[in-house]
């Protein structure tokens, strides 16, 4: 059992944000129904079918192929009129659509949620863009980089005396997350009550909410917050210290004077660590550039996990800036199995990290590779809305189902 | 104006301090839950974090504290008494979600054991937030903020783009503020959503573990797919754009992804049509990405002397996928801010008047008005009471500091 089971996702997403919220979905064992098109599927962009060379400097793989792992294909032609029934009629069978298009797109397919909920009443659809439905910047295109950008988080992020840092691909996965989140407390309602809503979501507020002490600074306060690298407002240490090794690197944070003090035996009992300029929480704070002078002549000459390990005995938060390889190697990761695969149509494995959940008793997860592009078109419109054989045949010749 | 009534009596209970907990359920309470926030007799440390109101620091008026607790009741509770862990022992009986962040030493040492709690309440969700997981090598490990985004893979890559080409050898970071841990909030929210669907067709509640590594991780999917499938690693130099990006200009930055033809079009229409542009180098797709270090100095040129607003204003217009990078002041008095409702206005007994962002999405349910957050042991006679505890017994409680 799962979470989802008999719950219908009519899936309009495309590209990061759109395609992680149905890849949580599918995880919770959702039917997720892609709905896709030959005339719009190579779109370019991160996580589309088709790679792009701007984006990956011709990297020739794409996110496309994780994140529409455990999800169904169906093609169809929005601009033939019988292969927009034929999505009426998958609607009219679904809890959820999901979509996010450029606000209006959807209206102007003839898909709106007041057309929608016309043969599905009670439906949910959630839908997600840069800046929302509605508002004077509403028509505004953005991937992650931008929407974080106006969100206002990225503003905040980066070296003291540098520029604000970009944020990438994780800003997708928090705004397609929130779109999740919204689609299953809608589907909550629907199951209890039967009552539908619709969604109106726009990444740059979902990413700014992550915001909200600085914002109410401003109105208190009138300040501007701006950048402190990895400043913290009570811990000291508090950084990414250099480990032995080529970017090699060692997050640490003390935040009690008990994580001192097993600071301070892990470290051999140093003498500069009883100079009275780190005495006590506050000194050790502001007189954190020297605090990290030291630390950094601790930890440069040793290894990362070494590091890690024995910090950690002594009860102080220590731990390894990973890239992917210290990622999929690492040793606590791997003694849980959080590293998945899946077999692909030819035969080879796709290795991807798993559900961002332990449910203990309704574990998530997914058993099938991504679709190639309408591979269960005939599964499905046969299965869901009685087609016939000779009637997909004839819609195909149409290219209706195309 | 920025609750909604999305759940009719689901009764929530939280343990649990600062970001991750406290915004998981701020995010159920804006959907109607009823949440009771429990905290030890000395307040949630969000209360000493601020910002203050003219930097008066108070513990009611944290604006931290007062933006994630939004919505919910509160009540004081000595946990490391006997008679603490019996009060929320009782208030677990008829709950239906419990979240709690405590480490496994701090459940060893108050002998409560989670297993237990779903046993006594078949129907109760509880979740547990911890850094490193309920299970394996690591879940005695200590964690903060900065350690899970380091350890989760995304610190390892910050910054790309202009700060990286800056300052190529300095320590990786992490995003400003709270970024991480509010993410594995929202993380856990959805956890506790799947958890509460299984319930509808069980009536049977379970453990969910909700540990921050396994959402850092999950924003790492990306280079993740990329070395394990393909043994391409990703790095700061790879990240970082081929053109665009983090563009200075007069009064700030602008950000600028031109992933297409059609959007790159759309730029050089921005910059209006420079001679540059038409070499053929620039033409094709692959030969700019080629040729990006030469487009950005065309880029940072032509914006050194425009103001982040005309830039963004119209390049968008154009079609052009860019964004300012607001500042707060940007984002408190953004007029497409406004058209939305994005910033709501609430009076707050303690801390006075608070202008704080809604969450990003708006249901076309009717928008309720928020309830202030909690002063430290506001509801405490009115939750206890509740259990059956007489006025006498409730004054006790207080006296003897269990509340």
């Amino acid at each position: 059992m799962k979470p989802l089971d008999g719950i219908v996702v009519c899936d309009f997403t495309w590209a990061g944000v759109g395609a992680y919220s149905t890849f949580l979905l599918a995880m919770l064992g959702a039917s997720v129904i892609k709905i896709e098109s030959r005339t719009t599927a190579q779109v370019a962009g991160g996580s589309g079918r088709k790679s792009n060379p701007v984006r990956r400097r011709g990297v020739t793989v794409s996110l496309f192929e994780e994140l529409n792992a455990g999800k169904k294909s169906v093609s169809l032609n929005l601009k033939n009129p019988r292969g927009k029934e034929l999505i009426l009629g998958l609607v009219g069978q679904s809890n959820l659509v999901i979509e996010n298009f450029r606000p209006g797109v959807m209206k102007r397919l003839g898909l709106s949620y007041d057309e929608l909920i016309k043969v599905r009443p009670g439906l949910v659809m959630v839908s997600m863009s840069t800046s929302g439905a509605f508002g004077p910047e509403s028509h505004g295109a953005g991937y992650a980089p931008v929407f974080a950008a106006l969100s206002g988080a990225s503003w905040l992020t980066g070296y003291q005396e540098g520029p604000p840092v970009e944020l990438r691909f994780p800003v997708d996965m928090v705004s397609g997350t929130m779109g999740t989140l919204s689609a299953l407390v809608g589907l909550h309602r629907q199951r209890t009550t039967g009552q539908g809503t619709c969604v109106d979501l726009a990444n740059r507020e979902t990413f700014g909410a992550f915001i909200g002490d600085a914002l109410i600074d401003f109105g208190w306060n009138g300040r501007e917050q701006g950048r402190v690298g990895n400043e913290n407002w009570r811990m000291a240490p508090h950084n990414c210290y250099p480990a032995n090794g080529d970017n090699e690197w060692v997050a640490i944070a003390v935040e009690t004077d008990e994580e001192w003090s097993g600071l301070r035996q892990a470290l051999g009992e140093p003498a500069w660590m009883d100079d009275p300029g780190f005495g006590d929480r506050y000194l050790r704070w502001k007189n954190r550039d020297l605090l990290d002078d030291r630390m950094t002549e601790w930890t440069r000459t040793r290894d990362p996990q070494e590091i890690m390990r024995v910090l950690q005995q002594h009860g102080v938060a220590a731990t390894p800036s990973y890239s992917a390889m210290g990622l999929v190697t690492d040793h606590h990761l791997n003694s849980l199995a959080k590293f998945r695969g899946l077999t692909k149509r030819d035969g080879s494995s796709w290795i991807y990290f798993g559900p961002p959940w332990t449910l203990t008793e309704t574990p998530a997860g997914i058993s099938k590779p991504s679709p190639e592009l309408g591979e269960h078109s005939r599964e499905i419109l046969t299965s869901r809305l009685g087609l016939s054989d000779s009637e997909f045949q004839q819609l195909v010749a149409e290219q209706a189902i195309y | 104006m920025a609750r909604y009534p999305m759940f009719d009596g689901l009764k929530v209970v939280e343990v649990a301090s600062m970001v991750t907990g406290p915004y998981a359920t701020k995010l159920l309470a804006e959907f109607s839950a009823d949440v009771i926030k429990v905290e030890p007799p000395d307040g949630d440390p969000s209360r000493r974090h601020g910002p203050f109101r003219d930097d008066k620091p108070s513990i009611n008026g944290s604006g931290l504290f007062v933006y994630l607790n939004t919505n919910k009741k509160g009540m004081t509770l000595d946990l490391e008494t006997a008679t603490g862990k019996t009060i929320l022992i009782e208030l677990l009986a008829d709950a239906d979600v419990f979240v709690i962040d405590l480490s496994l030493e701090q459940l060893e040492r108050i002998e409560l054991s989670l297993h237990d709690l779903v046993e006594s309440n078949p129907g109760l969700v509880v979740g547990s937030i911890t850094p490193f997981g309920l299970e394996g090598p690591y879940s005695r490990y200590k964690g903060h903020d900065l350690n899970l985004y380091q350890t989760g893979g995304d610190g390892w890559l910050l910054p790309s783009g202009l700060a990286h080409e800056l300052f190529p050898d300095r320590e990786p970071l992490k995003p400003g503020g709270h970024v991480g841990d509010y993410y594995a909030g929202l993380n856990a929210a959805v956890g506790i959503m799947g958890a509460l669907h299984s319930r509808q067709t069980s009536d049977r509640g379970q453990l969910v573990d909700l540990n921050k590594l396994d959402a850092h991780v999950s924003l790492s999917r990306e280079h993740i797919m990329w070395f394990a499938n393909q043994g391409l690693l990703e790095t700061r130099e790879t990240r970082s754009f081929a053109f665009g990006g983090c563009i200075p200009c007069r009064d700030g930055f602008v950000e600028i992804v031109c992933l297409s033809d059609g959007q790159f079009d759309s730029l050089i229409e921005l910059l209006g049509s420079p001679e540059w542009a038409k070499q053929e180098k620039f033409r094709d797709i692959n030969t700019r990405a080629e040729h990006g270090a030469e487009v950005n100095q065309h880029l940072k040129e032509w914006a050194q002397d425009r103001s982040r607003h005309e830039i963004y204003d119209e390049g968008r217009a154009l079609g052009v996928p860019i964004g300012i990078f607001s500042r707060p002041g940007d984002i408190v008095n953004s007029e497409h801010g406004k058209a939305r409702g994005y910033m709501v206005n609430a009076e707050h007994p303690s801390a006075g008047e608070v202008t704080y962002p809604r969450q990003g999405f708006i249901f076309d349910d009717k928008a309720l008005v928020d309830d202030p957050a909690p002063d430290l042991g506001q509801d405490n006679f009115e939750i206890l009471s509740g259990l059956g505890y007489t006025r006498e017994e409730i004054v006790k409680l207080w006296q003897f500091k269990i509340t």
